[in-house]
């Protein structure tokens, strides 16, 4: 009778949530966008790129191939977006509130982090949906083979994409339910465990004698069905390339083969139900440090200087107010100077100085410690992989600062006030947006002093204008989403790929030759510019 | 100095209509808006703040449609939403200045009008804490204090009142009375007794729609010789619940002393009694108005 119950709430809870999420209209744009990225996975011949490619061939799209592209794209990429999109099931009962009405019935801790995995997994499973009908219907578009074999394909995107889809729902349970997790640090520590697994995955699978990829119980999945493509091309041609990627763009296309598919046999989907076992392990260890909507565990964060507890103390003294002599005299509105004239003109420095203190103020002594290390170590550590870790350390470390950019007012429910001042997106976006990129420049400090001292002519410049356009990313993606997750996700994607990996495309600071070659630094003025004029746009479409 | 609201509706995207042809001239004095919730006040005020667009209708702040162009409005507008928030690491000044810049006002006009404020909000001695710690009361004072801040022309405050002590509602109600003079107050409520000293025009509001505007006197001579009281035993109550508008009882010895406001005489032995202005408000914004029921 107990687990009955037990059971009805936990499907109750995911069950509500899940309507909640689906029915508002930015959940049809996510679908939209996996249909619009389900037809971009799936490219015709001669569109200049190809998803899935071993050496110089690729599968015919057939229900095999299609299949193992989607579900690669389902098992490598969806979960980082999908943490993204689902990482606020706890953080909207908070700030509807709802959470402390729950918090009085008798559901406990676990009923509800393992309701609220299940509701996340859900509405990543409607993605997957999504994903696997525009799976099919690609087949049938692209017409390389039009028999649609089900049984194939569905199997393949689902028992590759579910588990890592389950771990990234619970995920972000367990990382909202972490006071330290909950926001920036958080989205920055799934980005590394999600790059640490992938890296690990394809490195743990490649056998180092011979570079094939050799069959593991690996996360993603993606072993079994490469060891079988890479046995069946060697078996027809020994000589064969069997270099495989993902998305691939060139020249270095010779056509197509037929794969006979994969079989999911019993053993193999048991190893991949044990990744949402883990899943759901991970979902109830979220029980141990959720709060359980008690504000009073939410303010007293544990206090490791005597500093903190002095304002924690002073802090709560406030919530009385000061005691008033029965004698005191009380003003009235007779002491109200009144104003010549309606102020009509704005007071740009006044905002910006505002803008500035209102996106410093609470930031710990460590943040500010750490920012000048940061500025030291850029200007004393030898050029060299050390110097590229510091460069990227040092674009990292506002993030927390920039993720307020365009969403505080929305988080602190500040907006009516806002915008009954005059013109209030032309007085106070330009301002944050500036005051936003002063924190890049003395954040940055050492690494911009450095370039200077070493006469770094062509790179200094570009890396001021990395400093104007990623507070710009951040304002214009706050405005138009309303919350942070979608501007650290984007951008933890750009420092990664720009600034570690190198894409001369995506490196915003312009630190490689061949991205000022390609004149990436006035692109990406010309984006800040575009960015800047979207979030106002955006901030008036709010408005209305 | 008037604000104009012309045939003004506005229908939501779930296909309600949150206010329905609403018309109403404003000169300088303190305007009572009251209704039930959800009767589309806060719409018709965010509206007038210019946060929200009118569906249909048009508002003329002097002369000029505030749609249009909002900016003259903004310029002399103080605006106290019903639920807002303060930025929790920032203390009451800071605020203050932060607000100060955006509405444009000059440093040292700034720092003289913030420090006058806060004397009169009652908030001298907790100006330098953190907001985060405030209280709801508190919190509510800062946001009168931001609204107070260019000196406006226009002010709106929707249920200003809310989580204010019995104390700070009367400071409040008196700083309103002192406030109006060359300026236009819109203040609603739900709570009658909010505006019965202060409001030198209420307009009663129901589903959307403007029910009546008038004086409070106007008002109270409405339904003049409609207000009745008498004794009733207690197991006759929900019967007479379901006849007449109860606008309030008290247990006596021998029943329940009723106050219904009805058109006719409501039972034997009950006396016409003066009116208050609840009993108008019940009056006019009840569907039935005070027509006794079969």
């Amino acid at each position: 009778m107990n687990a009955v119950r037990t059971l009805r709430r936990v499907s109750h809870i995911a069950y509500a949530d899940l309507l909640e999420r689906i029915r508002r209209p930015g959940f049809l744009i996510v679908l939209a966008s996996a249909v619009f990225a389900g037809y971009l996975f799936v490219p015709p011949v001669g569109a200049g790129y190809r998803v899935v490619q071993v050496g110089t061939q690729r599968g015919i799209y057939d229900s095999a191939w299609i299949g193992l592209m989607f579900g690669l794209i389902a098992a490598l990429h969806l979960p980082l977006a999908g943490f993204f999109l689902v990482k606020n099931a706890v953080e909207r009962d908070r700030q509807t509130r709802v959470g402390q009405i729950i918090a009085t019935t008798p559901t406990s801790k676990p009923v509800y982090v393992v309701g609220k995995w299940l509701s996340n997994l859900a509405v990543l499973v409607f993605i997957l949906s999504a994903m696997t009908a525009m799976a099919a219907v690609m087949q049938l578009v692209r017409a390389e083979d039009t028999t649609l074999r089900l049984g194939t394909l569905v199997p393949t995107i689902w028992w590759m994409g579910l588990p890592v889809l389950a771990i990234s729902a619970a995920l972000a349970v367990l990382f909202e339910c972490t006071p330290a997790l909950r926001g920036s640090l958080g989205n920055v520590v799934f980005v590394l465990l999600w790059l640490g697994a992938l890296i690990a995955g394809l490195a743990g699978s490649i056998d180092e004698k011979t570079g094939l990829v050799r069959p593991a119980a690996d996360l993603h999945s993606f072993s079994r069905p490469m060891d079988s493509i890479q046995q069946q091309v060697l078996a027809a041609d020994p000589q064969a390339s069997v270099r495989s990627g993902l998305v691939m763009a060139g020249p270095d296309f010779e056509g197509t083969f037929v794969w006979d598919g994969f079989s999911w046999k019993v053993g193999i989907v048991l190893e991949r139900l044990r990744w949402v076992g883990l899943a759901l392990v991970l979902a109830l260890a979220a029980a141990i440090p959720f709060d359980r909507f008690d504000p009073a565990r939410l303010r007293p964060q544990p206090e490791r200087t005597g500093r903190q507890a002095r304002r924690r103390r002073k802090l709560e003294a406030t919530r009385h107010e000061p005691e008033r002599p029965a004698d005191a005299p009380v003003a009235t509105a007779a002491v109200l100077t009144p104003l010549a004239a309606p102020a009509r003109r704005g007071r740009p420095l006044g905002v910006l100085v505002a803008e500035l203190k209102l996106m410093l103020k609470g930031q710990s002594p460590f943040w500010y410690a750490g920012a000048l290390g940061l500025s030291l170590a850029c200007l004393l550590v030898p050029a060299g992989r050390a110097q590229q870790y510091l460069s990227l350390a040092v674009w990292l470390w506002p993030l927390a600062v920039w993720s307020q950019m365009g969403t505080r007012e929305r988080r602190f429910n500040t907006e009516q006030i806002l915008f009954a001042v005059p013109r209030p997106s032309l007085r106070r976006l330009p301002a944050l947006w500036l005051a936003g990129v002063l924190v890049a420049v003395v954040a940055g400090s050492g690494a911009w002093l450095r370039l200077a001292l070493m006469g770094e002519t062509a790179s200094l410049p570009a890396w001021f204008v990395g400093a104007l356009f990623v507070p710009a990313l951040a304002l214009a993606a706050g405005v138009w989403v309303g919350n942070s997750r979608a501007f650290e996700a984007v951008y933890l994607l750009l420092c990664y790929l720009g600034l570690m990996e190198g894409v001369p495309a995506l490196n915003f600071v312009g630190a490689s030759a061949e991205g000022l070659a390609m004149g990436m630094p006035v692109v990406y003025l010309a984006i800040t510019a575009g960015l800047v004029a979207l979030a106002i746009v955006g901030a008036n479409r709010r408005k209305g | 100095m008037n604000l104009v609201i012309d045939s003004v509706s506005k229908l939501y995207r779930g296909k309600a209509w949150g206010l329905k042809d609403f018309s109403l001239t404003l000169e300088p004095g303190i305007l009572g808006l009251v209704g039930p919730n959800g009767a589309g006040k806060s719409t018709l005020m965010r509206i007038l703040a210019t946060i929200t667009k009118p569906t249909e209708g048009q508002v003329t702040w002097n002369g000029v449609n505030i749609v249009q162009s909002p900016d003259g409005l903004r310029a002399v507008l103080g605006y106290l939403p019903q639920d807002f928030g303060v930025y929790p690491n920032l203390n009451a000044v800071e605020f203050l200045e932060y607000m100060a810049a955006l509405k444009g006002l000059a440093g040292p006009t700034a720092r003289r009008r913030i420090d006058e404020l806060l004397q009169v909000v009652n908030l001298m001695d907790a100006r330098k804490r953190l907001l985060g710690g405030y209280s709801g009361g508190m919190k509510q004072r800062v946001g009168i204090a931001q609204a107070l801040l260019n000196d406006p022309r226009l002010l709106i405050v929707d249920e200003p009142t809310a989580g204010l002590d019995p104390e700070e509602r009367v400071r409040f109600r008196n700083l309103l009375s002192d406030l109006s003079g060359e300026r236009i107050v819109i203040l609603s409520t739900h709570i009658v007794s909010d505006v019965e000293a202060a409001a030198t025009q209420i307009a009663l509001i129901r589903q959307g729609r403007l029910v009546r505007c008038d004086t409070p006197e106007a008002l109270l001579r409405g339904v003049e010789g409609k207000v009745w009281e008498w004794t009733v035993p207690s197991p006759e109550l929900t019967a007479l619940r379901e006849r007449h508008l109860i606008s309030s009882m008290i247990r006596h010895s021998d029943g329940v002393g009723v106050r219904a406001v009805t058109d006719g005489m409501p039972a034997p032995g009950a006396v016409a009694v003066p009116p208050r202005l609840e009993d108008a408000y019940l009056y006019f914004v009840s569907n039935g108005r005070g027509e006794a029921r079969p």
